[in-house]
């Protein structure tokens, strides 16, 4: 009996053991892996000094090292001018047209049976010919439009997401050379991939989108009047549907709206002037 | 005999005790080192220093001296200039907006140099390295990873961790985002 019972505690604490160790070992491998993974990665690319780059794990912050972090005080105005001039200046008068002539739109002529893929009934229009670019473009378009939906719901779909996905960075567009179609291209594919920008790259994006729904668009380059009063430098586009001209600006849509950023859909000259200015003679009329 | 019984059904049972509480102290230990992203990930370390968002940027120069270049312009986000201090020797943007007469951080963008997030991820670190340490992104493209925070309310946009990618998915560079308010202008 003895020799039963010191068996089976023998068998109970091995069978503890058996199953902690697995236990133990399939619960924190990877953790442990991944920690490994981190320290051993690639210490820094070819413009970055070895010898910089902390060895140590950075979990944990210095103690003294001091931190920049947010201050309820408020601290005293900054005691360094800028040592630059500023790059972009604001400007007081409308952007310098980018041709003389009125932008025009090139017409669509699709050519595709309206049946099958989204690609064969929806995306219709004109792709840039960048890859990429095109295909993020049309993975945005299968994922928001639908084939049943009318061109003005599709785009409106394309909008709204664009509100909703894309945030704003501040970064100045070179526009020396007006919207060609490899800055189109460039700074479309830019916001598609990283999901920020500024109001050019929305401008770019929602013309791409436009174009590819059958929609022809150009961008514009304007003025906006904040909150303030002041005009500022601006871009969004125009697109022709339905045989009219309309404007579509989704940066001021979703950041100057209050969150009615449909405002800022498919709109006339008329209503849009209540807040934009740009040279009418460089553009189609939205009537 | 039942006296032995006894104790070595008590041993039995403490045995099995023992062998249950090892085994939750190791699953403890396991999830205290999960991946996952948290508000407390939204800095970035450099130089023994710790660097966050909505601070002022005066703060920022204190810290890491006034040899920056300088950029603004109007912005069409907010009421104000957006203005860009770059601090290429340390190979990071800071980049403000408005809030009254001065300016908060609301972007750090490191390009090169020692920086390094809260999880060491640095530039250089691979996009196992990224996952490993922060779980999946809250959304990503093949050559950026957002980590976000809910946004406090529906015109606002989260305050984010990012990192882009080469082709080869190796980290070429990161930032911390701030909170985006929307629509308070």
């Amino acid at each position: 009996m003895k020799r039963t019972a010191a068996i089976l505690l023998l068998l109970a604490m091995l069978f503890g053991l058996a199953s902690c160790g697995g236990g133990t070992s399939a619960s924190t491998e990877p953790s442990v892996e991944a920690s490994a993974d981190v320290s051993a990665a690639p210490s820094a690319p070819a413009s970055v000094e070895p010898s910089k780059i902390p060895s140590e794990e950075p979990s944990e912050e210095p103690s003294e090292a001091p931190s920049v972090e947010p201050s309820a005080e408020p601290s005293e105005e900054p005691s360094a001018e800028p040592s630059e001039e500023p790059s972009v200046a604001p400007s007081e008068t409308p952007s310098e047209a980018p041709s003389e002539e009125p932008s025009e739109i090139p017409s669509e002529d699709p050519g595709v049976e309206t049946s099958g893929s989204i690609e064969e009934t929806v995306a219709v229009g004109t792709k840039t010919g960048d890859d990429v670019l095109d295909d993020a473009v049309l993975e945005v378009i299968e994922d928001v439009c639908s084939a049943d939906a009318s061109l003005e719901d599709n785009l409106g779909a394309l909008f709204d997401w664009m509100t909703k996905n894309l945030t704003y960075r501040n970064v100045t567009v070179d526009l020396s050379n007006g919207y060609t179609d490899e800055l189109v291209i460039d700074i479309a594919k830019t916001l598609i991939t990283t999901y920020r920008g500024a109001c050019e790259h929305n401008a770019a994006l929602m013309k791409v989108f436009c174009d590819r729904l059958g929609a022809p668009a150009v961008c514009v380059s304007g003025d906006f009047k904040n909150e303030s009063g002041a005009w500022v430098e601006h871009a969004w586009c125009i697109c022709e549907i339905d045989g009219a001209y309309r404007h579509i600006d989704v940066l001021y849509g979703r950041n100057h709206t209050h969150g009615n950023a449909r405002t800022m859909f498919l709109v006339t000259d008329d209503k849009f002037s209540d807040t934009h200015r740009w040279n009418a003679e460089d553009y189609p009329a939205c009537e | 005999m039942t006296s032995m019984k006894k104790i070595l059904t008590v041993l039995l049972a403490f045995a099995m005790i023992l062998s249950i509480a090892a085994c939750s102290e190791a699953q403890e230990v396991s999830g205290s080192s999960d991946p996952g992203f948290s508000a407390a990930d939204l800095s970035l370390s450099h130089g023994g220093s710790t660097y966050k968002c909505d601070v002022h940027i005066e703060d920022i120069i204190s810290a890491l001296g006034e040899g920056y270049t300088y950029s603004e312009a109007m912005s069409c986000a907010y009421d104000g200039l957006d203005k860009v201090y770059g601090y290429e020797t340390e190979g990071a943007d800071f980049s403000t907006r408005p809030d009254g007469d001065r300016d908060l951080v609301c972007e750090i963008y490191v390009y090169s140099g020692d920086w390094q997030t809260s999880k060491g991820i640095k530039i250089g670190s691979t996009a196992d390295d990224v996952t490993a340490a922060y779980g999946e992104p809250s959304r990503a493209t093949n050559f950026v990873s957002y980590y976000e925070l809910p946004a406090s309310n529906d015109l606002s946009t989260s305050a984010s961790l990012y990192f882009y990618f080469d082709g080869d998915g190796v980290v070429t560079s990161f930032g911390i985002v701030a909170e985006q308010l929307i629509g308070e202008e």
